[in-house]
């Protein structure tokens, strides 16, 4: 079977023997074919190939289509994203982030309120030896002249509470004599009416009391 | 009857439609060109593993379509992407230090997949004949009888240049009108 020397007409007869050629082409081509034997061969050649290579080996499709749309339905989709808004998950996520983000805030300032005041009232009654101010606080709050016996001073807190203490920095009930521990005693039960300079201004507020002891305690 | 022109506009529809999150699309992709990679993967000389090189292919297409620029049609695209597995896997299989005994079934033609069909004495010379070609020359001849592709398309998907898909296609031509008049 030789070749027909129209090159062009045999590059269309894929095509032809396709249905891919426009109208034009294709009264083109069958007008050449009327008339040569070797092209209508070659297009019989190229239609038996088609129908022999036709049958497609078997496959599901289903299951092809349902595997790809799994392995493509993957969020890193940006389509997604920007055409829907945020995805509903997505949204509940943000709320359980605020929620949790507010409950931590919530539960750092009560826990350091509770320590605070633990730590505060602790002291009173047990009377140990805890430095209960930090150190500008106490360097400004120390009320009464410090006399020049060892005897007690009042030391105000952090939020000007001024309570009865024995305490200098870092001293306890170990350290004071009997005499000393007398004292204290004494001035425990008159700490209500210990004088104080213009800085305990309000004694009613500050001044810790059994009830509010017990109830912080309780944190 | 169908055209390329029609074709291209349906891909690109269903493209677009798969972008904007219709996954409907990508199964009418899939069903679309499936059967056309299946015949393409028969004719690089694949066999049992068709079902899963025409599934990677899509889902590997699918993965990587942000760089589908549409220079050249979805199929094309496809075929190529196809091709570049099936030589990975020739590779893979290669440097395998295993060696396999050769059982009757690996002694056929890769054309026998295709043997349960009914076919005419013309087909059936028709099929032998491509049996015959080598493998460049087969895979042209498919893309381009079968396929109908361009040699354009073809030497994009086949890594080559349009004049050498060109002289691949008239070599198997003149190879198959041998066989038949021989």
């Amino acid at each position: 079977m030789a070749d027909c020397s129209n090159v062009e007409i045999r590059e269309l007869l894929p095509e032809r023997a396709g249905g891919a050629l426009s109208a034009a082409d294709i009264a083109r081509v069958d007008a050449h074919l009327a008339a040569c034997g070797l092209c209508t061969s070659e297009l019989a050649l190229i239609s038996a190939a088609r129908r022999s290579l036709r049958v497609t080996p078997s496959i599901d499709i289903g299951r092809i289509s349902a595997s790809v749309v799994a392995a493509t339905a993957a969020p890193s989709r940006p389509q997604l994203v920007r055409a829907g808004g945020p995805r509903p998950a997505a949204h509940l996520r943000w709320i359980g982030w605020k929620a949790a983000a507010a409950i931590t805030i919530a539960a750092a300032g009560i826990g350091s309120f509770a320590v605070w005041h633990s730590t505060d009232d602790a002291a009173a009654p047990n009377a140990g030896p805890v430095a209960v101010a930090p150190a500008p606080v106490a360097a400004t709050a120390v009320t009464a002249p410090q006399p020049a016996t060892s005897e007690p001073v009042l030391v105000a807190s952090a939020s000007g509470a001024s309570r009865p203490a024995e305490l200098g920095v870092g001293g306890g009930l170990g350290d004071l004599s009997s005499s000393d521990l007398q004292a204290l005693l004494g001035d425990l039960g008159g700490a209500g009416s210990v004088a104080t300079d213009a800085s305990f201004e309000e004694p009613e507020v500050i001044v810790p009391e059994v009830g509010d002891v017990n109830e912080w305690g309780s944190l | 009857m169908t055209t390329p022109t029609d074709d291209l506009a349906s891909d690109a529809t269903l493209l677009t439609r798969w972008r904007s999150g219709d996954e409907r699309a990508a199964t009418e992709i899939v069903e679309r060109h499936a059967p056309a990679l299946a015949r393409f993967a028969a004719s690089l000389g694949a066999r049992s593993e068709i079902e899963e090189l025409v599934q990677d292919t899509f889902v590997r297409a699918f993965g990587s379509l942000e760089g589908f620029r549409g220079e050249s049609t979805l199929r094309t695209w496809l075929f190529t992407i196809m091709r570049r597995l099936v030589l990975d896997q020739r590779r893979a299989r290669a440097r395998r230090p295993v060696s396999v005994p050769v059982e009757e079934d690996d002694a056929v033609t890769e054309f026998d997949a295709l043997d349960g069909m009914v076919a005419t004495e013309m087909e059936q010379k028709v099929r032998d004949a491509v049996g015959t070609l080598t493998p460049t020359q087969r895979e042209v001849f498919t893309l381009r009888v079968m396929e109908g592709l361009s040699y354009k398309e073809i030497a994009e998907v086949a890594g080559t240049t349009e004049g050498a898909a060109r002289v691949h296609y008239h070599n198997a031509m003149r190879a198959v009108k041998e066989f038949l008049d021989g």
